[in-house]
């Protein structure tokens, strides 16, 4: 924050005008009917009082008490400050009643200012609008004299905001421009398509710097958002958390836990492919962890989405009741590009969600040329990287294309799956791969998955004969393995049941030779024990022969 | 604000009174074209148009709440009040006097149609008395 600027109390203007209005100097906001000249700076009002600088307003278009009610709607608290003494607004509506007669002076409006302002102490002056003050002298352009009112708020020291309508031709610069204000900014509508987008510039601005871009901006119910999405860094802090993309086997394919924290993916796929189902399976992992997420659809209605996604096992509506997911759907021609990436900034920094997802993003394609479309995209992947959240993005593929996408984004994203469908015998089979994902050891392997009313499932992958096969060739080669296994096993079998019984006859055969031995053997025994008994007996006759002769 | 209460609780005494015109002029003491304004309108009165009227001159200097309150952003600016209580505000100096003479001689003119008009409707259907 500089120390001679003044918030404008738009953070998006105060980054372009390097932290806001000139202090103690008058700016001019110029700018044709309906660009919002009048919200600007009852923003600008409404954000100093907040910080306790009492203004003063000199209304020239609205009644006082109108002005006072946009402020009450718009969430500025108008009728509490106006009744607290900080906001004075004075009438300055031109009566129309009046004759001409001769020559005059201006100083009532000078000194009807500055008593307002010395009565209230006030720094702040907004007059909206000038071209309007004099209409009733059938004055359309700012006299001299105005010019000593600006001389006045330069000597005072007071910050002044003036607004002036510019023709919708385009004009010479006037003596406003070149001499009596030190910063113009200029507003105005530019239809693309039949759809308007309001631009804000700043023309010039005395002794500093300021961003010299168009910026988109938008009118919504709490005012202005301006988003200088051209005001992009790449200074975006480092993450280090992983978060799963709740497939197990996406995961792993990612390297093993999923995708990066506040990361940008993109799901690229043709209509039918399941991006829809795959980003929300992602929204559901996210939502489990008790994290915040916001769906953009530019497709379905939130009814629908729902429902569909209910048939697919993905329940959101307890996310939805409880005001942790945020569905925001609307049609793509609803309004221009600018206000669409402006509307879903501005709900990511109210809600600081943890993911985004935008189905499709390929939808807002039409919204202009391809080439601003890019670099628009590129200033919101910008924007949204620094503000941590996760961006999934699905991108439709036309029948046509060949599955190359045509977005043309891809190089900004840091992850990208690519979902298709293929042909073969007869069936469309899905497949998933990861085309690149930054800071991450990717598969290479090309998957099949099916969804059923569980969600997505991703297939064990086969891969024979140097290709992959899917769906139901993919089963009959299943189905072929299992069988071989099959066989071997009879073989096997087979084999082992015969070694058994060859074992078998062998020790069959060993038990009758051992008993066949052993009957020999014992016969044997027998007679050499009969001979041994024998001639033992003739022995013993010679011995008593021998006796009995002597 | 004393004499902001002033002056508009006289004008809306002078409301009830029809005869008279109510003439209130803002100056700003310190413009030379404020200077001779009131004297001006005096005589321009005196010479073509009517006695009866009551002249305030407001000095911006003395009273600036008054101009917020009347809205006042150029001076001078003279508020003409007519009888029939219609308002008429003319800026300037008063030296383009033609423009003023005869749009004070159109608004005579409308008061003067507005009491024929006035006394036509009573001949046509008398003031009806109860009692």
């Amino acid at each position: 924050m500089n120390d001679n600027k003044i918030t404008t109390g738009l953070k998006g203007l105060d980054t372009v005008l390097k932290g806001g209005y000139p202090a103690a100097c008058p700016t001019l906001l110029k700018g044709g009917p309906g660009t919002g000249k009048t919200v600007f700076s009852l923003g600008f009002v409404h954000a100093q009082l907040q910080q306790g600088a009492p203004a003063v307003i000199a209304t020239c278009d609205e009644s006082p008490n109108r002005l006072v009610g946009y402020m009450d709607k718009f969430g500025m608290a108008g009728s509490q400050h106006l009744a607290s003494g900080k906001l004075a607004v004075l009438d300055f509506r031109p009566n129309l009643n009046e004759t001409v007669v001769g020559e005059y002076d201006l100083s009532p409006i000078l000194l009807r200012i500055s008593h307002a302002i010395e009565n209230s102490d006030a720094a702040i002056l907004v007059i909206d609008s000038l071209q309007n003050l004099l209409m009733g002298l059938g004055v359309t352009e700012p006299r001299i004299e105005i010019l000593e009112l600006f001389d006045w708020i330069r000597e005072k020291g007071v910050t002044t905001l003036v607004t002036m309508s510019a023709s919708l031709h385009n004009q010479p610069h006037g003596l406003l421009e070149e001499y009596a204000v030190d910063c113009v900014i200029h507003l105005s509508q530019n239809i693309d398509n039949r759809l308007m987008t309001r631009y804000l510039r700043v023309l010039k601005m005395r002794g500093s710097a300021h961003g010299s871009n168009s910026y988109p901006f938008s009118l919504n119910h709490r005012g202005v958002s301006l988003l200088p999405i051209t005001a992009t860094r790449l200074d975006d802090a480092m993450e280090l958390q992983r978060i799963s993309t709740g497939i197990p086997r996406v995961d792993s394919m990612l390297g093993g836990e999923g995708y990066y924290k506040g990361a940008s993916l993109m799901i690229s796929g043709r209509s039918g492919s399941g991006k829809t189902i795959f980003a929300s399976t992602m929204l559901k992992q996210v939502l489990q962890q008790g994290e915040k997420a916001i769906y953009v659809s530019f497709e379905e209605s939130e009814g629908d989405l729902k429902r569909n996604l209910q048939s697919v096992g993905i329940d959101l509506t307890g996310y939805f009741d409880s005001g942790q997911l945020l569905i925001h759907s609307g049609r793509a021609i609803e309004m221009g590009l600018e206000e669409h990436l402006i509307t879903i900034l501005d709900l990511v920094e109210n809600e600081s969600p943890q993911l985004l997802v935008l189905d499709p993003v390929s939808a807002l394609m039409d919204m202009g040329s391809s080439q601003m479309v890019k670099m628009l995209m590129i200033r919101f992947i910008s924007h949204i990287k620094m503000s941590a959240t996760t961006l999934v993005l699905t991108e439709l593929l036309p029948d046509v294309s060949a599955d190359y996408s045509e977005l043309a984004i891809s190089s900004l994203v840091d992850t990208w799956f690519k979902l298709r469908q293929v042909e073969s015998n007869g069936e469309l089979n899905r497949l998933i791969n990861v085309v690149k994902s930054r800071g991450s050891k990717t598969s290479n392997q090309i998957k099949e998955f099916t969804i059923d009313d569980s969600g997505i499932l991703l297939e064990d992958p086969y891969i024979g004969e140097g290709e992959v096969v899917v769906g139901s060739a993919r089963i009959t080669r299943i189905k072929q393995e299992q069988e071989e296994v099959e066989r071997k096993r009879y073989e096997l079998e087979q084999i082992e049941q015969a070694l058994s019984t060859l074992q078998a006859a062998y020790e069959s055969k060993q038990k009758v030779l051992g008993a066949e031995f052993e009957s020999e053997k014992s016969e044997l025994i027998r007679k050499i024990t009969e001979l041994k008994r024998q001639a033992g007996q003739v022995l013993d006759q010679r011995d008593a022969m021998r006796e009995a002769r002597e | 604000m004393g004499r902001l209460t002033k002056i508009i609780d006289m004008s809306s005494k002078n409301n009830a009174d029809t005869d008279k015109y109510n003439f209130l002029l803002y100056i700003d003491s310190a413009k030379p074209k404020s200077q001779h304004v009131a004297d001006r309108l005096r005589k321009l009165c005196h010479l073509h148009l009517l006695e009866n009227f009551t002249l305030e001159v407001v000095d911006l200097q003395d009273n600036p709440a008054l101009f917020e309150y009347r809205r006042v952003i150029a001076v001078p600016t003279l508020d003409i009040e007519t009888p029939e209580s219609q308002r008429h505000r003319f800026v300037g100096d008063l030296s383009n006097s033609e423009i003023f003479i005869t749009a004070a001689g159109m608004m005579q003119e409308a008061t003067r149609m507005a009491k024929q008009a006035v006394d036509i409707r009573n001949k046509i259907k008398p003031p009806y008395k109860t009692g």
